[in-house]
């Protein structure tokens, strides 16, 4: 179930909040954990197994690597654990990307010399629910226990409602225990914060429905007409499509968690600030996808040395934490090749750029509009030969900037169809909106406002509800 | 009076629950009823003899002219064979179809030929939704409507892929018949072609939807029965598109359902290969 569904805002929702109210607080707890079951029981009946096990064999972990003090032993036991967790999350999310290419690799040596190597067949899984973010959260616990910033955890709802609660639990933030462990125990509700829960909910609904998958709708439009023939004024439109619709979809879902957990009296951290208004790519993933980038410098980059032994060193960092980031996103080559394209730009800035760019005003930018639209082309398209087909688009062999070049039927036609949104998605990119929201948000214009993107919002759901695709009927 | 303060205090809270209550009482009744409308089979019989009524006059005159001509052919069946024709035979044709046919429209070049196309649309609402602009003007109109203000040739339909799971094939192929017999009353001398609604890949298939290629099939065949092979023709796209699995051809598409722009041209070329003939 996601949240931007009839189903969840009209009907788990409200019956949620209701229990959770009306229950005394020390059994809030238990009200979330098996809401959040539920919740999880809807998008994925079968591997609420898988999720219930991993919670009960960390706990048990967690506890057992804090009772242990022999040096030796505790390293193996977190070896295990991490094999254990990792391995999971290999299985199910990576373990067909590895068979395929090693079936490709197979097949060249028999075609090429004329060995009998045997490929292995594929196996047919789908991927659980959720399972890249809580894996995330769970290794983190057991390495905050490793590493003595805290103490495991005894109570297993506890622990439970942590790792399940609802709002984080299928696409993040990323939530750290040892940032969440109070509240969850001790937590004040006020009208006041449910109230500025549900206006942050309300944003980031609004900002995936009513600007993320309009966006979105483009985007699809043009894979679905296919790269090789669309114009190159059409392919840059696009590729700024696909920029709004992917900050717009997450940080609608982000926002949208964030209210959730106010609404619940709990803080969610905020995973986006402003990554459009950076000046460098370095910049950018400061303000991208925040928790992310917290992980794998809390428990990657900064384990491996960090800048502290040397630029070779930290280069290599870089190419590990980049690598592993692209390959987090997807079992696909496509997004390990994005991941070393955003490891090479941001090399390139610590060595000597980033010293530039902090200088200039406009310049800067400029960069940042060619260079993520870009990389996120590496993100978005999972074929190679169709990265290329695009790039191709893009940047043809010649170019002749005269008016005609602008004239092209698809993208008149798609600017009229889309220009409007994707005008508003570029000024909302400008931090000045959200310097706004947040002065008059408890002013009486701002709240119609939301109120009306509120039932926009649910207007448009409901237009998709009678049309079972989610971009356009056939 | 402590009610009235507190929404006072938390405006946005009381405007969204209160709201949210209204909408609950009128939304879920209705909701239901639509759900339980869509499951039968919409009625949209709109008056055809109505409208036909401004065309039975020049109906009749062709007929006439036509008896004239060429007597034989009222009485006698002349066995048609499919020929393959070059662009210029599009010049009096005219597509009517959903988003597959969009497509055609957008990316086959054919700037001779008519287009009555929208996405979504469904045998059902194919006579009576207003989506063809009036030149000059924001209004649309009806392809019933159209149809009596032009005369075509020859009349292309493909409509099928939304409808697979609305009603039943029989009640697709009566509102087809339906469809069919007002064309042929609106435009007497047009020949019509029944396209065979386009497969989807295997991939999209086992997605396990009503977007299946079996309930296409199924409607297909219905189809079939509809020409006379006089001037209702019946032509299968899908036997230039398929794979071996009889599913569209994976490398033709992006999404499972519609044709990528650059392979438009195998339909083109099945169409342009799969023409009727007739003495003038």
């Amino acid at each position: 179930m996601v949240f931007s569904s009839m189903q969840f805002i009209f009907g788990f929702l409200p019956v949620f909040l209701l229990l959770y109210y009306i229950t005394p607080n020390k059994y809030r707890n238990a009200i979330l954990f098996f809401g959040s079951l539920i919740f999880y029981a809807f998008g994925e009946p079968v591997y609420i197994i898988l999720l219930l096990v991993s919670l009960y064999i960390n706990y048990t972990i967690g506890i057992y690597l804090a009772g242990i003090n022999a040096h030796k032993k505790r390293k193996l036991l977190l070896l295990f654990s991490l094999l254990f967790n990792f391995g999971m999350l290999f299985g199910f999310k990576y373990l067909n990307f590895f068979i395929d290419n090693i079936n490709l690799l197979l097949q060249y040596f028999n075609n090429a010399y004329h060995y009998h190597f045997i490929t292995v067949p594929n196996v047919k899984i789908i991927l659980p629910l959720g399972i890249s973010f809580y894996t995330f959260q769970i290794v983190s616990y057991l390495l905050d226990i490793y590493y003595k910033k805290m103490k495991a955890e005894k109570n297993l709802l506890m622990l439970g409602t942590y790792l399940c609660m609802f709002p984080q639990l299928i696409a993040g933030p990323i939530v750290i225990y040892k940032d969440i462990y109070r509240e969850l125990r001790h937590r004040t509700h006020s009208p006041e914060m449910f109230e500025d829960g549900l206006k942050t909910f309300t944003l980031g609904l609004s900002s995936k429905i009513l600007i993320a998958n309009p966006c979105g709708s483009l985007w699809h439009e043009v894979q679905v007409i296919g790269f090789e023939s669309i114009s190159t004024p059409l392919a840059w439109l696009s590729m700024f499509a696909f920029t709004f619709q992917i900050y717009f979809d997450f940080n609608g879902y982000s926002l949208m968690a964030i209210g959730l957990g106010r609404m619940l009296g709990l803080t969610i951290p905020k995973n986006f600030n402003q990554p459009y208004a950076s000046k460098s790519v370095t910049e950018f993933w400061k303000r991208w996808h925040i928790t992310l980038g917290h992980w794998f410098r809390e428990y990657v980059y900064i384990p491996m040395g960090g800048n502290r032994n040397g630029s070779i060193r930290l280069i290599f960092n870089l190419f590990i934490v980049w690598s592993l980031t692209g390959f987090w996103h997807g079992a696909s080559w496509n997004f390990l090749i994005w991941g070393l394209a955003v490891f090479v730009l941001i090399t390139i800035e610590k060595l000597f750029l980033l010293k530039w760019l902090e200088q200039l005003y406009l310049l800067p930018h400029i960069y940042m509009l060619l260079v993520i639209p870009l990389s996120w082309m590496l993100f978005a398209i999972e074929k190679l030969s169709d990265i290329k087909l695009y790039f191709e688009k893009l940047f043809p062999h010649t170019v002749n900037f005269s008016m005609s070049f602008f004239d092209q039927p698809d993208l008149i036609k798609a600017l009229s169809e889309y220009g409007l949104f994707l005008a508003a998605a570029l000024l909302l990119c400008i931090p000045a909106f959200s310097h706004i929201y947040n002065k008059y948000k408890n002013k009486i214009a701002m709240i119609l406002l939301l109120f009306v993107m509120f039932w926009l919002s649910v207007y448009r759901l409901i237009s998709e509800v009678n049309n079972p695709f989610l971009y356009f009927r056939f | 009076m402590k009610i009235i303060k507190n929404i006072k205090k938390y405006p946005y809270i009381s405007m969204i629950a209160l709201s949210s209550v209204i909408f609950g009482i009128y939304y879920i009744p209705h909701h239901f009823v639509n759900a339980s409308v869509s499951a039968s089979i919409p009625i949209q019989n709109a008056p055809v003899d109505e409208a036909m009524s401004d065309v039975h006059a020049s109906t009749a005159a062709m007929e006439e002219t036509k008896q004239d001509n060429d007597p034989a052919s009222v009485s006698e069946n002349i066995v048609y064979e499919f020929q393959k024709a070059d662009v210029d035979y599009f010049n009096d044709a005219l597509f009517i179809g959903d988003s597959r046919s969009v497509g055609l429209f957008e990316y086959a070049g054919w700037d001779n030929a008519t287009f009555y196309v929208e996405n979504g649309l469904t045998i059902w609402d194919t006579l009576d939704k207003e989506l063809i602009p009036l030149e000059g003007t924001k209004e649309k109109i009806s392809i019933r409507n159209a149809l009596q203000k032009n005369t075509f040739g020859k009349i292309y339909i493909m409509v099928g892929i939304n409808e697979l799971g609305r009603g039943t094939p029989d009640s697709y192929l009566e509102e087809f018949k339906n469809v069919v017999q007002t064309i042929r009353k609106l435009q007497p001398n047009a020949t019509i072609y029944i396209e065979a609604v386009m497969h989807v890949t295997i991939k999209k298939d086992e997605e396990g939807t009503y977007i299946n290629n079996a309930g296409i099939n199924e409607r297909n065949a219905k189809l079939e029965t509809l020409a006379d092979h006089q001037s209702v023709f019946y032509i299968d796209v899908n036997s230039a598109l398929d794979d071996e699995n009889g599913g569209l051809n994976e490398a033709y598409t992006f999404d499972g359902v519609h044709l990528k722009a650059s392979y438009i041209g195998l339909w083109k070329t099945f169409l342009l290969e799969n023409t009727i003939q007739k003495p003038d």
